[in-house]
């Protein structure tokens, strides 16, 4: 894009001209349609650059600004994936050069394997990212709530706080993969409540792929992936981080977090981090009465060290999160019929007695996740560059049940250990006359152990080994990109059952009488192995010459998803619920097959995407009753009462949705205006009626007023917007505990200000939530069985960046 | 096949995620002192473990002498696997007897006697006989029997707080009218909610109202009865 002449009005002696070069530091490449903010001191003879003046780098990376008057002037360059870089000048003669170099946010790459410098969507389904200040005010807040206001993203909430997963176009838990600076998240996946283990706070961007991402990232990946993307390690000797506190009121609490990196100048190439992150907050409130026990103590620690050179990257790193969280007193098991009276009541019995406190009483969950990683990435010349990394993760979970006094410790422990090693080999790009074809072939191992201790049974212990090898093809044209993905991949899980487990399970008829076989001690174990296929293939379109930034993008994708542990073998109760719930380690994959189709405008304006999905799942594993015989039947008896029985069991399911999203801000008016909308519909095509648990529609809209930039602050705005959350009306009476909750509306407002010093930029934003104090339930959390949603609150965060040059 | 059932039997897909609920949930009661030590271990579970009850175990003890009719309601592979299944219980009409109730974890080796504990905490459980008995928690139009406490929490340990309540691990009933019923025993645990005591004397009586009782249900067991 040439760089418009802002400024080509002479005026007394403002005749100077400033020419500039951005590169991006690391691989020494220009980069195009970088932003330069221009500000100048007010100066009566140049009123255009009294306030601000924008322009952007051309594909060359050069850009040229004339009609300068001399003295001093500021610049800020920026652009998507990089630190942004303020530049002081002073202007007197007819021609000042400069070069910016941006360091950039994103892994390294040799210059060979890309072809596009560009900001360039990592898969051509739809995605959305949030990083830099944004992010940062997000901070200190569990992943779901990071995830908040990204459309078609909602949470499952549990009933703890900070508790939550996200669900992805109707998709939760084990159709959505979350991945942490590239590696496969892998904890208890099968309970509801069990929030995902990983720090947003050790993020720098938090990426969601709303779609199949199925070839890079296998099966589990067809609802949506969230990638957690740490910032790289610095390439060039410096000493820079990020210092942040931040607060709340509801619930009460805080914590803070630090980031340090180092990289000396002596010894050119090694690059340190350490980080870590504590928070701690008591009980939330709902308007009416406190969540009693839903306070929660968090802590992560992590350090890395790696080497980095321009053939050669080796990285090592261990990452620990702590995390204690209590569990809503209000989820008090009880009679069908008390449950049923008291989801009229609209209140927990007893919520006298509640208080809001720190303390973590029983019921409560404990959780260590560690995470050790190696990795490597080697130039290899023309031939492209490999990567591999090796991870272990050790996920142990203990869940602490209200007991009689003589019991200590925990009721459920669960250990899960699994090592994986990644293998990406990236070709460098082949010119093929006016296409180009970048691409990556990939392989992977893993290994995984579960251990589970309980006096009941409830999911086996079991033993898998995993493997896959993908290949992902993008063609790329100036004004087309055709993607191909193919991956196969095996599972070999050996799972074994204790006695009383096996015989249970045999007895009901749900053992694979061909894959299981009886143990010595009165058990059985079961082996089963899997081999699938999935492939996709998207096309990316710019088809209009003149608006570049117009883009049509679409996907076709196939995969085939293996059942999960409990979806084999689930045999227990849930004792807050009068049910049970029973695997079937006869099933077999779950195939989906999708498409999605988005339009895109990112001007520099104004922004706006629509996009629409539709995949049908063929056997898809889905949650319903069976009837019982014997005593009890249709139910089945036990000590707490009959309870229904629930069932894994195939059947054919179709999901449609769609997401709009627009970021509207016209030039010098200081006002910008943001919006979203979602939906899915899930239909359960054997009952033909909609499938459980789908989201309600959400709509959102927030204003915003940017205050001009001063001499000190910058990016200061003021927002008010709200959240319209509507009644889920398509549902089956029969197919829920409680009938949806209405719709609710929530009011948020923020105001935020950043500092620029010299190499430092303070941060400081609050933020208010259901700021009208609404009483309300969410469809898609387990509280709304049990009590309301927290109220309002006000969430304070304060943070540094900061960056000392040691010199090169 | 089972999509269109007519029963109570509900299907809920959100079942299978409410089943993760079993997370620091489980039925079984108490209080939550102490667990200081106990991440520290992850090896030695031994007596970490909660305690399930599979078993429920009637004793009708008649007034006039005699021995013991005993009835239970046995679910010896847990909640999971097979359904459990109760005993019928035949009592003579015209006849006094003295229930006494037990509740067993068959799921341990050797099986555990869970009854002792509640009894030490007798002032955080409390039976409830509810069906075609008339008693504190239940009055119907017609019963087959009538139900009275006989016992005090003060019977098994020092009454510490509040009233000297009923705890109904001891029980006399009697056999008023021959026919056919139900017989259901339910035990709540009610642990103190930040160090409010939760059992009082008017839950009976809230139960047999049909208002929501605090505490959880640690037993809920229904029984065939033929009074004859």
């Amino acid at each position: 894009m040439p760089a418009p002449a802002q400024n080509s009005e002479d005026a007394g002696a403002c005749t100077l001209v400033w020419e500039v070069l951005v590169l991006e530091s690391d691989t020494g490449e220009a980069i195009p349609n970088a932003q330069l903010a221009l500000r100048a001191p007010a100066n009566p003879s140049s009123p255009r650059l009294r306030t601000e003046a924008f322009l952007h780098t051309r594909a060359d990376g050069r850009a040229r600004v004339t009609g300068l008057c001399p003295g001093p002037l500021q610049v800020t360059v920026s652009k998507a994936e990089h630190d942004s870089r303020r530049v002081h000048l002073e202007l007197s003669a007819a021609t000042t050069e400069s070069l910016v170099e941006l360091d950039a946010l994103h892994g390294h790459h040799d210059e060979r394997v890309i072809v596009v410098h560009d900001d360039s969507d990592p898969t051509l389904a739809a995605s959305e990212s949030l990083s830099g200040a944004e992010l940062s005010r997000r901070r200190g807040a569990g992943l779901a709530d990071v995830l908040t206001g990204i459309s078609g993203v909602s949470t499952l909430r549990g009933t703890a706080g900070g508790l939550g997963k996200p669900i992805i176009r109707g998709q939760f838990g084990r159709r959505n993969m979350i991945v942490f600076d590239q590696i496969r998240h892998e904890g208890q996946e099968w309970g509801i409540d069990h929030a995902p283990e990983v720090d947003p706070q050790a993020a720098d961007r938090v990426t969601v792929i709303k779609g199949a991402g199925t070839t890079r990232f296998g099966p589990e990946a067809a609802g949506g992936v969230v990638l957690l993307e740490p910032r790289p390690l610095p390439r060039t000797p410096s000493l820079r981080g990020e210092v942040g506190g931040f607060g709340y009121s509801n619930p009460l609490g805080g914590g803070g977090s630090f980031r340090l990196d180092y990289a000396p100048k002596r010894g050119k190439g090694l690059a340190t981090r350490v980080e870590g992150n504590l928070a701690r907050h008591r009980s939330a409130l709902t308007p009416d009465y406190p969540l009693d026990n839903t306070g929660s103590l968090t802590w992560n620690v992590g350090a890395r060290i790696g080497y980095i050179s321009e053939s050669i990257d080796v990285e090592v790193g261990y990452h620990l999160m702590r995390q204690q969280l209590g569990i809503c007193t209000c989820l008090q098991i009880s009679t069908a019929e008390e449950f049923q009276r008291s989801v009229a009541l609209g209140q927990p019995v007893a919520v006298d007695a509640y208080r809001a406190d720190f303390e973590l009483e029983r019921p409560r969950q404990e959780i260590w996740h560690h995470l050790a990683l190696a990795r490597t990435r080697v130039a290899l010349g023309h031939a492209g560059e490999l990567h591999a990394t090796y991870s272990y993760q050790f996920n142990d979970r203990q869940e602490f049940a209200i007991v009689r006094e003589s019991v200590v410790g925990p009721q459920l422990d669960f250990g899960l250990a699994t090592h994986s090693l990644d293998l990406r080999y990236e070709h460098a790009a082949v010119d093929l006359r006016r296409w180009t074809l970048v691409g990556a072939l990939g392989a992977g191992l893993t290994q995984q152990r579960n251990e589970f201790e309980s006096t009941a049974s409830l999911v086996p212990d079991y033993e898998q080994w995993g493997w896959s090898v993908y290949d992902i093809e993008r063609f790329v044209h100036d004004r087309v990109e055709i993607e191909f993905g193919a991956r196969y991949e095996g599972l070999h899980r050996s799972a074994a059952l204790a006695e009383r487990d096996y015989l249970g399970q045999q007895a009901g008829g749900r053992i694979d009488a061909e894959a299981c076989e009886p143990t010595a001690d009165n058990g059985g174990t079961c082996k089963h192995l899997f081999n699938t296929a999935s492939a996709t293939f998207g096309v990316l379109g710019r088809p209009i010459r003149r608006a570049r930034d117009f883009t049509i993008r679409g996907q076709l994708n196939s995969s085939a998803r293996i059942p999960a542990i409990d979806e084999h073998f689930m045999n227990g109760a849930a004792p807050s619920f009068p049910m049970l719930g029973l695997g079937d380690s006869r099933l077999g994959v779950e195939r989906t097959w999708g498409g999605e189709l988005s339009v895109q405008y990112a001007g520099a304006w104004w922004f706006v995407e629509a996009a629409a999905f539709s995949s049908f799942v063929d056997d898809y594993i889905y949650f319903v009753a069976e009837q019982q015989e014997g005593q009890c039947a249709p139910l089945t008896c036990t000590t707490r009462g009959p309870f229904p029985v629930f069932v894994f069991q195939p059947t054919n399911a179709l999901f449609n949705g769609g997401e709009v999203r627009f970021d509207l801000q016209a030039p010098r008016i200081p006002f910008a205006l943001a919006g979203s909308a979602a939906w899915v519909r899930g239909h359960d095509l054997e009952a033909a009626g909609p499938l459980a648990f789908m989201p309600a529609d959400r709509y959102s809209l927030t204003g915003r007023y940017l205050f001009p930039d001063s001499r000190l602050t910058t990016r200061a705005y003021l927002e008010l917007g709200g959240t319209v959350v509507t009644r889920q009306t398509r549902y089956q009476p029969e197919l829920d505990f409680a009938p949806p909750p209405p719709a609710y509306v929530l009011l948020g407002a923020g105001a935020g200000v950043e500092f620029l010093g010299e190499r430092e930029i303070y941060r400081l934003s609050v933020t208010g939530t259901n700021l009208l104090n609404m009483r309300y339930r969410d469809f898609n959390s387990l509280l709304r069985y049990f009590a309301d949603e927290p109220g309002w609150g006000l969430q304070l965060r304060f943070a540094v960046d900061f960056d000392v040059a040691l010199g090169s | 096949m089972f999509r269109h059932m007519q029963s109570n039997c509900k299907k809920f897909s959100l079942a299978g995620a409410l089943l993760s609920l079993v997370v620091g949930l489980s039925a079984c009661a108490g209080d939550d002192h102490d667990d200081h030590d106990d991440h520290d271990d992850h090896d030695d579970h031994g007596h970490d473990e909660n305690e399930v009850i599979s078993q429920v175990e009637l004793s009708f003890t008649p007034d006039g002498g005699g021995d013991a009719l005993v009835f239970s309601f046995e679910d010896p592979d847990g909640d999971g696997g097979m359904s459990g299944s109760a005993e019928r219980i035949e009592l003579a009409a015209g006849t006094s007897y003295t229930l006494s109730i037990r509740f067993v974890n068959g799921l341990a080796d050797p099986a555990e006697d869970i009854t002792e504990e509640v009894a030490e905490e007798a002032e955080d459980h409390f039976v409830f006989i509810v069906g075609d008995v008339s008693g504190p928690a239940s009055m119907p139009a017609a019963a087959l029997l009538t139900h009275a406490y006989a016992d005090l929490e003060s019977d098994y340990g020092d009454n510490a707080v509040g009233d000297d309540l009923p705890v109904g691990l001891s029980n006399t009933i009697t056999a008023d009218t021959a026919g056919m019923g139900e017989f259901r025993v339910l035990l709540r645990h009610l642990p103190d909610v930040n160090d409010v005591p939760q059992k009082s004397a008017d839950l009976p009586q809230m139960l047999a109202d049909g208002e929501s009782l605090p505490g959880s249900v640690d037993v809920d067991v229904t029984f065939e009865l033929l009074v004859q």
